[in-house]
């Protein structure tokens, strides 16, 4: 019995068996008292004032659904036409699709900042004003959605829907001067196999390229990792592939977050090897170069290699647009003799723990931090006290790495993180409510 | 659905898509589903509530609350990611209730198993005591995670939280848990 896990596996087994497999009470499918809905019908429940608003709902969304749009007014379009040429595109070819009504969004910081951001929250998408946090446009695609992705232009997103044994790729285009965000499904099939998972996608500044990365978690021993870049002019795609063999410290191995860099061929991503020493890496892929092994991204960052003076745990990180520097969120346990550790770490000496939650950047090139872009400060409650709030992360960035959209984290659930900008270290909170919206927020 | 009501929704990653009339077949089709994953479940919140009359009432709970939304259910194969989250919830409210300076602590009766013959009684406490110090969020990943079998993807389902955040909630639980019990996670 040599690892924690191992240890951990056995005790959780054990326990578990005090449940003998004969044990078992008949299913009870009427209200049990104390459970806040005694005497309550099932007939009544399902047609509550909720479920009454979601019928008038429902015609109405199938209105939309049927709804046309004349034309394309896709400047993803254009790029992609002036990329591949016009007869080649695939996205001109795009059906119909939904339409929504879209309100229009303030600028923000004179326009330096996105003014709007798509939120998938649960079956609903919305799109979002960044100034107000208002909700602009809503989709209710059936089955909803699991991540999404945006271009430069501030109006152009790609949404995926992981579905069984593929992933469903949808382009979402904002047309505030008509007033309306238009939904196509894309004509590219992303086919993962009973084995792989959908980690993440990231669509490129100039939105012509889609880059799709999937684990392969199978509990056999190996695990392994896909990138495929897709171009969305002509539907040809690349893959790269990561494979390798389990140590018996390792835990959840895979990708992570991908982002692209200006230059749209040079794509982020950090893959978590899973071995506590050596926990996250980031790497940088040149997507016109030969080959198909994702190790033969440059190694722009170690998690090793910062623990070394900071022990932090890292989250989140983005590749800056011209290439130079990573941005990630980190926690750190400030007190003596504690370890790394996020919002809510256990804490086992005096009541409180201090954290430090914090954003930096990162050289690409040296692996070294050039700077501190935020830092906060909190004195956490020991374990038992409260459920750990989510870390802070970078959800944009601008061109220089100088403004950034980011939600600051919170030491305990119980608490709310803020949305905001941060211009030469300064935060300046939006109205909108942070939250951990990495990989479920795009701008 | 307006804004709020969507903010609100508290199944985010269910598939439940709007109105519709209650099966007729909800009644087999979650009996079933009972029949094929209680005791599994039973023994779910039996770890993290240790009680085994508790346990049995939230998984009750947690299929009584499936069998009520089953006309809102989209998609079936998708009911047992959405019972399993009730019972986590379940677990979380029922500690929540218990209003206790300190999380219970493994029965005091030890129980021989074949399992635990790998670990001592002593040793097997020990665990259980060290996990249920742990913050929930990290305690809920390495239970799905090492009891369950679940994959990040599967765990973020189930929790409704990122794929990211459940793998830095088991490597921070794992690395905690090995703080507690005194050796290198």
């Amino acid at each position: 019995m040599s690892t924690v896990e191992d240890k951990l596996r056995h005790a959780l087994e054990a326990t578990a068996s005090e449940i003998p497999a004969t044990q078992g009470r008949v299913l009870s499918l009427v209200p049990r008292a104390g459970r806040g809905r005694v005497g309550g019908s099932l007939r009544h429940t399902a047609t509550s004032p909720r479920w009454r608003r979601g019928r008038w709902m429902a015609p109405v969304a199938a209105a939309a659904a049927v709804a046309v749009v004349i034309g394309l007014s896709a400047a993803i379009a254009t790029r992609a036409r002036s990329h591949r040429g016009a007869a080649s595109s695939l996205l001109t070819h795009l059906g119909p699709g939904t339409t929504v009504p879209l309100r229009s969004a303030p600028a923000v910081d004179g326009g330096a900042v996105p003014a709007y951001y798509v939120v998938i929250h649960g079956p609903s998408t919305q799109v979002l004003a960044t100034a107000t946090g208002k909700v602009l446009a809503t989709l209710r695609p059936t089955g909803g959605f699991a991540a999404v992705s945006g271009a430069a232009d501030d109006r152009t997103f790609v949404l995926a829907a992981a579905r069984k044994s593929r992933i469903a790729l949808y382009l979402l285009r904002l047309n505030p001067r008509a007033g309306t965000a238009r939904l196509n499904a894309l004509p590219i099939a992303v086919a993962t196999g009973a084995s792989l998972e959908f980690a993440g996608l990231a669509l490129s500044p100039d939105g012509t390229k889609l880059a799709v990365g999937v684990n392969n978690l199978s509990r056999t021993g190996n695990f392994g990792a896909r990138i495929w870049v897709y171009d969305l002019a002509t539907g040809s795609h690349r893959e790269w592939r990561g494979d390798g063999a389990l140590s018996d410290t390792a835990i959840a191995p895979g990708l992570g977050r991908l982002s692209w860099a200006a230059d749209d061929k040079t794509l982020a991503f950090d893959f978590e090897t899973g071995v506590l020493e050596a926990f996250l890496a980031v790497r940088l892929l040149d997507t016109r170069a030969p080959g198909t092994d994702l190790s033969s991204g440059r190694v722009a960052l170690r998690s090793e290699e910062i623990r070394a003076t900071s022990q932090p745990q890292l989250e989140s990180p983005l590749i800056t647009a011209d290439g130079t520097t990573v941005v990630l969120g980190q926690c750190q346990v400030t007190g003596a003799g504690q370890g790394p550790g996020c919002p809510g770490m256990a804490g086992s000496q005096g009541r409180f723990v201090p954290e430090t939650l914090s954003i930096d950047e990162y050289s690409a090139r040296t692996g070294h931090r050039i700077a501190v872009v935020f830092r906060r400060r909190y004195n956490v409650p020991q374990a038992q006290s409260g459920d750990p709030g989510p870390p802070p992360s970078v959800l944009w960035v601008n061109p220089s790495g100088r403004v950034l959209i980011v939600s600051t984290g919170a030491a305990l659930a119980s608490q709310s993180p803020e949305l905001g900008i941060v211009r030469d270290g300064t935060f300046t909170p939006l109205r909108a409510q942070g939250t951990a919206l990495t990989g479920t927020a795009a701008w | 659905m307006d804004a709020d009501a969507a903010a609100a929704d508290p199944l985010p990653h269910a598939a439940f898509a709007g109105p519709g009339p209650i099966d007729a077949g909800a009644e087999a089709a979650v009996s079933e589903l009972y029949r094929n994953n209680v005791l599994g479940l039973v023994r779910l919140a039996h770890i993290m509530l240790g009680s085994p009359e508790l346990a049995e009432d939230v998984v009750q709970d947690a299929f009584y609350g499936l069998f009520r939304r089953w006309g809102q259910l989209n998609d079936p194969a998708r009911a047992l990611g959405y019972v399993r989250s009730s019972v986590l919830n379940g677990c979380r409210s029922a500690l929540r209730r218990r209003a206790r300076p300190e999380l219970p602590g493994p029965p005091p009766e030890p129980v021989a198993s074949a399992e635990a013959t790998a670990l001592t009684e002593h040793e097997r406490r020990e665990v259980i005591s060290a996990l249920r110090q742990l913050p929930p969020r990290q305690r809920e990943a390495l239970v799905l995670r090492y009891y369950l079998g679940l994959s990040p993807a599967e765990i973020a389902l189930v929790m409704r939280i990122g794929q990211a955040s459940v793998r830095s909630a088991t490597h921070r639980g794992l690395a905690a848990l090995g703080k507690i019990l005194g050796e290198d996670a």
